[in-house]
């Protein structure tokens, strides 16, 4: 019998008998070349065992829901919440494009047309995680709100920056033919850019790194 | 398309657990815990799945909308309804949000439609009467 084998059914005993351990104790305790075998068996039982609790379960769209929610919540950047991949995602399902946000966004918030392409810049470094969550204004909140319709309270708690998920990490389990430890964590900010000497560049900055109240 | 979820530690059991008993780690997740939060909010949605898919076909399919027009509808609102829970821990009914979102997401005016996929077929070919024995 394998480690791997051997840890599996120790794990199956323990829920069996009602003392399963988190299921990174099971990992753990065999090699890492051996744990996206472990963890597909156990992915596995776990998907045979679950009884569905909703009567309308449905495996397509179980799957479905899953790739859009883990999409945002598995790609959040630490310091910058689960903003950037909200914003990317909502750019997909409204089918705009950046520059159309971006466009909207200098309009709603009042800018001059100069000030578009460090709009671009500063708007593509908050969609890959380089900005800040806490270092982003109300105001532009407010306008990101206005050009994506997600109400300005959720997009300032998805802002926050979280910690570490504790998840267990990639695992192909579930998915069609998906690789394993392709997961993007995406640690945020590449520090803050100098504040530019141009008038209207440098009040788009503010509006991304001066904190809430600039 | 490669696709890759994220099995967190406590799926299996959060997904045996009944809705009240999910909905209240959610409620304390949401004002004590926040790092605990995110697999809860995964589950609510999951649970919801099926009033946000009817909701958007029926809606949708009242509005003129297309297939993939649906399908972005129902992406947009599992994350409209993932961020609510996520800073709303006094929703009573979350699958009556989930269906009022739903509705919005679908009636929103400013909703781009997908696109018209064109379909290029072969040029439509010219008959003419042809006249004595020769065929000319």
């Amino acid at each position: 019998m394998t480690r791997v084998e051997e840890v599996f059914l120790e794990a199956l005993e323990d829920l069996r008998e009602g003392t399963g351990k988190p299921v990174e104790r099971y990992l753990e305790r065999v090699p890492a070349t051996e744990r996206r075998q472990l963890a597909d068996l156990l992915a596995g039982f776990f998907a045979s065992r679950t009884q569905p609790v909703d009567p309308h379960a449905d495996a397509e769209l179980f799957e479905r829901t899953l790739e859009t929610v883990d999409r945002v919540i598995a790609k959040h950047s630490g310091a910058a919440g689960v903003l950037p991949s909200m914003l990317v995602e909502l750019s997909h399902t409204r089918g705009l494009h950046r520059r159309e946000i971006v466009s909207q966004l200098r309009e709603v918030l009042g800018l001059p047309q100069q000030s578009e392409p460090a709009l671009a810049e500063c708007y593509h470094r908050l969609e890959s995680g380089q900005v800040p969550g806490l270092s982003i204004s109300n105001r532009l909140l407010a306008g990101l709100s206005a050009v994506v319709r997600m109400p300005v309270n959720e997009l300032e708690a998805a802002s926050r920056p979280i910690g570490p998920p504790r998840a267990l990490g990639a695992v192909a389990g579930f998915a069609r033919g998906g690789q394993p430890g392709a997961e993007v964590t995406g640690e945020a900010s590449a520090g803050e850019p100098q504040p530019p000497d141009d008038p209207s560049a440098h009040q788009v900055h503010v509006l991304f790194y001066g904190g809430r109240n600039a | 398309m490669n696709v890759v979820f994220h099995i967190h530690s406590l799926d299996a059991e959060y997904a045996a657990l009944p809705d009240a008993d999910i909905e209240a780690l959610w409620r304390h997740a949401v004002a004590h815990d926040p790092e605990a939060r995110e697999p809860l909010l995964r589950q609510l949605v999951l649970r919801a799945a099926h009033v946000i898919d009817e909701t958007c076909r029926r809606e949708g399919a009242a509005a003129g909308f297309r297939q993939a027009d649906i399908e972005r509808a129902y992406d947009e609102s599992a994350l409209r309804l993932m961020s609510r829970l996520r800073v709303d821990a006094g929703i009573r009914d979350v699958r009556a949000v989930a269906h009022q979102l739903a509705c919005e997401v679908v009636a929103d005016p400013a909703r781009r439609r997908a696109p018209v996929v064109t379909r290029f077929g072969s040029k439509r070919p010219t008959l003419r009467v042809l006249r004595g024995g020769d065929g000319r």
